[in-house]
């Protein structure tokens, strides 16, 4: 085991960092999260795949009823238990189960008829009052998500073998101005900041996936490639403001891959595009190199 | 040419108290995980592209890229000092690699151990813990593909054992560390994996190894032992999972619970608590976990009743099909 003790007393740091090196300290928050995690999926995995396969055999009334009896359990642990490392846990847990029930009462008594995937919208508005009132970041992503989806952005590779990426990619600009009219919302009326990076992250990454989808498509590909270095570049200064790295990161990417299809696309021999591939890799190598090390000095 | 023990250790320090970063500097470039993730997968990208380029060419093409890539990593270490950046690391892997896809071969399975010595040697060449874990991952696979079943089970135990014992000892560097540290998690999934047919019988042998697992790690207050006793449960699990008569979703169900429940009890055990095993927050977000929530949230698959209303339902993600 190795133990950085000497180097801390050298560095004259306080005594709780030089009790983690010598293990007088030892937490396991981190494992503890991961078994609570670990429960959450399981159990909503186990629950979605119940709903799926025991239609016939319980009853729908039944088992809507069921499930939505375990997710106010589950909130109402969160409401009235105090705040520890698995409070977040129990929270996404009923969210899932939430998730669950919602889209199985759906498809078992199709209240909105042919506006089901309204269903999702109803989902963003449960997820998003459920966040808010646990503070919860992971079941706020769930919200986004929901939203997104239900104006037709997919949150799956998929999207990018679509029949219509233009489409799906006009849809992701949607998704993207409607968590930042949210982000601006609550940025006014909330005191607290936690869900500031998760709305950021959200808007920045429906941006860039967007323009990425308009450059695949053929009818679009310059307009979307235009896009996407405006965004990369808003994105990469938002990063530099905010010091935030992994959005310059992420963003720096998107570029590259969409100059990529442009140009591969526009050449026709295979040795050419091999040796575009090298010298643009090494060049995108390079100018993280750049980034990365404006990013460290900036520190 | 390698950084030393106490640059290696200053390197590693400063990561893991970045407020120290100013006193630790060193003369080497490194960065962390995600970055030089990011830096390997490009590197990557550009050894491939030059190994097809070369192809293109009909030249010999898995020599001449070996040579590019290894001599821009040694140009990279000894001129720039790169060390854990993910540039050089990938190069001399990628370089390697391709030099063994260059070679004309009949497709035997003798040619996985070529890769694992070349895991091993790129491994010790850049310090890269991965590179070294990848090596032990491709002899086990090597025994699995000769139908060695006993001994694909066997080897990655041994390692385990090993690696368990080396954690016991004060390592100076910390990718010597980082190694056995990988080795101890990796090994036990490898070894579930390639071994025999993971059959119910083995779910007790895998809960005993996950026990002791978990009595060394709390013993040793090692995380890595702790997340090697949580793979031998999943492999338990796995092993176990027709000793219950009941459907898969009510395991999940049931393994859910159980595991929420345990998290539950060693909060209020521990609640409290200032010295030996605490469960205080530590620096780490939450960001892997929102992301991961988001990949692997589950879908409800129902058939709806009315025709014309196709498409799978949204689940905890909402990823509605429409």
């Amino acid at each position: 085991m190795i133990s950085y003790e000497p180097e801390l007393v050298r560095l004259d740091a306080p005594p709780a960092l030089i009790a983690i090196e010598r293990r007088e300290v030892f937490s396991v928050h981190r494992e503890v999260r991961a078994l609570a995690w670990g429960g959450a999926m399981l159990a909503g995995t186990g629950a979605a795949i119940l709903v799926s396969k025991n239609l016939d055999r319980i009853g729908p009334v039944t088992l809507a009823a069921a499930i939505a009896v375990a997710a106010i359990a589950c909130y109402a642990y969160s409401a009235f238990s105090r705040r520890t490392a698995i409070h977040d846990y129990v929270t996404l847990l009923g969210a899932l189960l939430v998730s669950v029930d919602v889209a199985y009462i759906e498809s078992q008594f199709q209240l909105l008829d042919n506006g089901w995937p309204r269903h999702l919208l109803i989902l963003a508005v449960l997820h998003g009052i459920a966040a808010y009132l646990f503070d919860s970041r992971m079941v706020l992503t769930l919200s986004i998500a929901a939203l997104a989806s239900w104006l037709g952005v997919e949150q799956n590779a998929e999207a990018l073998f679509d029949a219509d990426p233009a489409g799906t990619g006009l849809r992701a600009f949607v998704a993207c101005a409607a968590v930042a009219l949210w982000r601006a919302i609550d940025f006014r009326f909330r005191t607290s900041r936690t869900f500031e990076r998760v709305f950021e992250h959200a808007a920045a990454n429906l941006a860039l996936f967007g323009g990425l989808l308009l450059t695949i498509d053929d009818r679009w590909r310059l307009a979307g490639l235009a896009i996407t270095l405006a965004a990369a570049a808003a994105v990469i200064l938002f990063g530099f403001r905010r010091d935030a790295e992994p959005f310059a990161i992420y963003a720096y990417i998107y570029a590259v891959v969409a100059v990529d299809i442009v140009i591969v696309d526009a050449l026709n021999e295979e040795v050419l595009i091999t040796l575009y591939l090298i010298v643009s890799t090494i060049a995108a190598i390079a100018g993280l190199f750049i980034l990365h090390g404006r990013f460290r000095r900036n520190a | 040419m390698i950084p030393s023990v106490a640059e290696e250790r200053a390197m590693a320090l400063a990561r893991k108290y970045e407020r120290f970063e100013p006193q630790l500097r060193t003369a080497w470039r490194s960065n962390g995980l995600f970055v030089s993730i990011v830096f390997s997968v490009l590197t990557l990208i550009a050894v491939a592209a030059t190994f097809g380029f070369f192809h293109l060419l009909e030249m010999p093409k898995g020599f001449i890229t070996a040579a590019i890539a290894i001599a821009v990593a040694e140009l990279l270490i000894r001129r720039l000092r790169f060390f854990g950046t993910g540039v050089e690391s990938a190069l001399w892997l990628g370089g390697l690699f391709a030099l063994i896809f260059g070679l004309p071969g009949e497709g035997r399975a003798e040619a996985i151990l070529l890769f694992a010595a070349a895991s091993f040697v790129a491994g010790a060449r850049v310090r890269n813990a991965w590179f070294g874990a990848l090596g032990l991952v491709l002899i086990t696979a090597y025994f699995a593909l000769r139908d060695l079943d006993a001994v694909a089970l066997a080897f990655p135990l041994a390692l385990t054992l090993m690696a368990v014992v080396a954690l016991m000892r004060e390592w100076q560097r910390p990718s010597t560390e980082s190694f056995f540290s990988i080795a101890v998690v990796v090994m036990p999934a490898a070894g579930a994996i390639a071994g025999p047919r993971l059959e119910p019988g083995w779910a007790l042998f895998w809960l005993v190894a996950a026990a002791a697992l978990l009595v060394s790690g709390l013993r040793m207050r090692h995380h890595a032992l702790l997340t090697a006793s949580g793979v031998a449960v999943v492999i338990a699990a796995i092993a176990g999972r027709d000793v219950l008569p009941w459907p898969a979703e009510w395991q999940l169900i049931a393994a859910g619970a159980l595991l929420m429940a345990s998290a539950v009890l060693a909060t209020r055990v521990l609640r409290g608590r200032e010295r030996g095993i605490v469960i205080a927050p530590e620096a780490a977000g939450d960001s892997l976990e929102i992301l991961a929530t988001l990949q692997l949230s589950p879908t409800v698959e129902t058939v709806p009743r009315q025709e014309g209303r196709g498409g799978s339902f949204g689940g905890a993600g909402a990823s509605g099909e429409f």
